[in-house]
């Protein structure tokens, strides 16, 4: 059963959100792969907001993963995006703060880096 | 038959060399080769491009490439066989050539397919697809062994650990079984095959089963060379394999001697290492050495990303001495031998007669290359020094250390969150959960999907892959299931290695090390022996081993000397992962007795160490170590002096997960 649904996942993974679905619906079957389940169904989730962060922001965010995604939005300046972002993956507070800190960095944002 | 001299890399160099001129050879006129990626660095060590263009090569084209002019009347290629898909490529590449060249009426092209090192049904069956198994010339280029350096061969199979581990491949076992018989038929038997490890078991019974094959060929054919090449080899006293799965955690450590961190930091392939041209200077064009105003940076002009290949080996004496020395030294070391180089350019102003002056001449030569060395060597212990000093380098280190000396895992675990929220490389981060999945038996369930988690978000969830693959090799697991594997097939002889026990029992770990001139293998991690080293010590070593273990004196006599095999260590080795084994091979007696005779008993042997899945340099340079400490003792009799390392892979660790990934990726 793991292996059907890893040979799909295989090539399923390729950024389709349906195809994605479909390899959830196979590991589901399994009690094991739960975590796995859990994974896939955030990627899904994280596709569909890179989507609309694509449109709203004029920016490519697809491909990104979730902690190159807050760490682009902090860097284009949009904290309270970000802030969403990390609060829909429960991203621990201390990865925030150093992906923060090294876009405020990249950014050369000395200003806000002191009100931190 | 062939002179009994021990074992020599030269020879096999030489016997590689010959047989690749000789089927170029076998092409009449000139010809366009075309390789495979992966063959281009092996064969570079034994052949120059240059002799290559005097067998009539007139241009080298990649098979990844695929683009094969037809400015030569004949196209050679040189793949590796084992792998369908290369020579699913060739097929259609040939094919699509073939067609078109038909179409334009010149159909006098000749094809020559060599494969390395051997053609297989499945490349037949491949060429008879494509429907051209009739229009190309084939032949076997044996290359098996690839001589690296005069105590060091390599089957330079890059993703050997891989295919065993992951995709429980045997080829790499077979090839490796067909490259030691190869060393049999020339020096003869091994008397002792001695090993660890479930693959390596599969290999010694694969070299056995070889043997007995060629002892039914021979009596046949009554070939007498044959027969007498099969007795128990003089000049070899015994082979060990290691199987790499018994020693996982050594792979995961960074390595701290001077070629390991050549290799973790900038990479080293067939003893090449690619190196910004920014850090060892520009090509070596003949300069002016000694111009006293040498600027500390070289020279600027040439553009950043250009690289520039480095030979590492021993003919570069300088880096002999450099290789295996923990590189907290070798910024002294080369710190002397500047001063020396210095001191000796200086003697000129002192000598005054002609002869004197002509003998400075004469050493001028040898001068600038030492200095060219010395030059390109400082590069590069800069470079790494930069990267041994940044801070991340060193969370590293601590993490891996204290894992290593068996501290409670879990502290570390904020670090290596912070290190993957800091985005360190991924490789890295996998290192650090596998070394403690190894060492202390698999993460704690909850530790384990934090850090997946944490992984997945920081790179990426197209690693849920890796993931997969990491725990599919049993490297990344939790407690609960490594418990369910002990009760699964018996605790005895399978499941993991057993590091917490192992420490103990063999000293893996020693507090104070001598970097400056070390005294124990530990020397090459800064405190951590290398296991697998350790167990070939339980071998050759066994008194001095007893005395480390036991605190000197004690249980000195508990092994007589001359115990051989894995007597006196059977305990601490059930620990290791794998079966255990010790055979003895013998000959007709007769012929034994001749043979020994005929050599004289004194000679000193050799015994070849032969890793399955890959060695690590530092490995290396701990055998390397122990060689040295046994040569220096003429009272073992006929302990191996020279001990010839041979290794399957020369991936290291770093490699050796990198590898894992790619194969994640090229899966889909």
């Amino acid at each position: 059963n793991v292996i059907v649904g890893e040979s799909l996942r295989q090539r399923d993974t390729q950024s389709k959100i349906d195809k994605l679905k479909l390899a959830v619906k196979l590991l589901q079957d399994s009690k094991e792969s739960a975590l796995e389940v859990k994974c896939l169904e955030e990627n899904m989730k994280l596709l569909r907001i890179q989507e609309a962060l694509d449109k709203d922001l004029d920016e490519s965010f697809a491909g990104l993963s979730v902690n190159e995604t807050i760490f682009k939005l902090t860097r284009l300046g949009h904290w309270s995006k970000a802030k969403k972002v990390q609060s829909d993956f429960k991203v621990s507070e201390r990865t925030v703060w150093w992906l923060r800190l090294r876009a405020l960095v990249a950014k050369r944002d000395w200003v806000e880096l002191e009100e931190l | 038959m062939a002179p009994q001299t021990g074992l020599d890399a030269g020879i096999i160099k030489d016997n590689a060399r010959r047989d690749l001129l000789n089927l170029l050879e076998g092409v009449r006129g000139k010809k366009n080769l075309v390789l495979e990626k992966a063959l281009a660095g092996p064969i570079n060590v034994f052949v120059k491009f240059s002799t290559l263009q005097d067998y009539g090569v007139d241009k080298v084209f990649w098979l990844e490439n695929g683009n094969v002019d037809s400015s030569q009347r004949n196209v050679v290629f040189l793949v590796r066989g084992e792998k369908a898909t290369h020579a699913q490529a060739i097929g259609a590449l040939v094919r699509s050539k073939v067609k078109r060249l038909q179409r334009n009426g010149q159909a006098n092209h000749e094809f020559s397919i060599f494969w390395v090192p051997r053609r297989t049904l499945v490349c037949n069956k491949i060429l008879e697809d494509e429907g051209i198994l009739g229009d190309v010339n084939i032949a076997e280029f044996p290359l098996y062994f690839v001589p690296l350096e005069k105590d060091l061969l390599s089957l330079e199979l890059e993703d050997s650990f891989a295919e065993l581990y992951l995709c429980k491949d045997p080829t790499p076992t077979f090839l490796a079984a067909r490259a030691l018989m190869s060393l049999q038929q020339r020096h003869g038997l091994f008397p002792r095959i001695i090993g660890k490890g479930d693959n390596a078991r599969r290999l010694a019974d694969l070299l056995i089963r070889m043997r007995s094959e060629v002892t039914a060929g021979a009596d046949s054919s009554a070939s007498n060379a044959l027969t007498l090449a099969l007795t128990p080899s003089p000049t070899i006293e015994n082979l060990i394999i290691i199987d790499r799965e018994v020693d996982l955690a050594t792979v995961l450590l960074t390595q701290l001697t001077y070629e390991g961190l050549i290799d973790e930091v900038i990479g080293i392939q067939n003893s090449q290492a690619e190196i910004d041209s920014s850090i060892v200077g520009a090509a070596p064009t003949p300069q002016q050495p000694g111009s006293s105003s040498k600027s500390p940076v070289p020279v600027q002009q040439t553009q950043q990303g250009r690289k520039r290949k480095i030979q590492l080996d021993s003919s570069d004496k300088l880096y002999d001495q450099l290789r295996d020395s923990n590189f907290a030294i070798v910024g002294g070391l080369l710190n002397k031998v500047a001063r020396r180089l210095v001191a000796d350019y200086e003697s000129r102003h002192g000598s005054k007669s002609v002869s004197e002056l002509r003998e400075f001449v004469n050493k001028l030569p040898a001068f600038q290359a030492e200095q060219q060395s010395l030059k390109i060597h400082t590069g590069i212990a800069e470079e790494i020094m930069k990267h041994t000093r940044s801070d991340l380098f060193n969370r590293i280190l601590e993490v891996q250390q204290n894992l290593a000396a068996g501290a409670d895992p879990s502290p570390q675990h904020d670090t290596i969150g912070e290190l993957i929220a800091r985005d360190c490389p991924l490789p890295t981060v996998l290192r650090l959960l596998c070394l403690e999945s190894c060492i202390s038996g698999g993460l704690k369930p909850k530790d384990l999907d934090n850090s997946k988690r944490e992984i997945l978000h920081a790179y990426g969830f197209q690693h849920l892959l890796t993931l997969d693959a990491l725990e599919k090799m049993q490297l990344l697991q939790s407690r609960a299931s490594a418990n369910a594997l002990l009760i699964g097939p018996g605790a005895a002889s399978s499941g993991k290695t057993n590091y917490i026990q192992l420490r103990k029992t063999l000293r893996l770990i020693v507090d104070e090390v001598n970097e400056q001139d070390p005294d124990d293998i530990a020397y090459v991690y800064s405190g951590y022996a290398p296991l697998s080293v350790r167990l070939v010590q339980c071998i050759l070593q066994k008194q001095y081993l007893i005395n480390i273990t036991r605190g000197g004196g004690g249980g000195a006599n508990a092994v007589s000397n001359g115990a051989q095999g894995w007597r006196g260590f059977d305990d601490a080795v059930k620990h290791a992962a794998g079966k255990t084994f010790d055979e003895v091979q013998r000959g007709e007696e007769k012929a034994v007795r001749a043979r020994m005779i005929l050599n004289g008993q004194n000679e000193r042997k050799t015994t070849v160490v032969f890793f399955l899945g890959g060695i690590t340099f530092t490995e290396i340079a701990a055998l390397r170590f122990i060689a040295a400490k046994e040569e220096g003792r003429p009272a073992r009799r006929t302990r191996g002096d020279q001990i010839s390392r041979l290794m399957c892979v020369s991936s290291s660790v770093r490699a050796a997960t990198n590898h894992r990934l790619h194969d994640v990726h090229h899966q889909w």
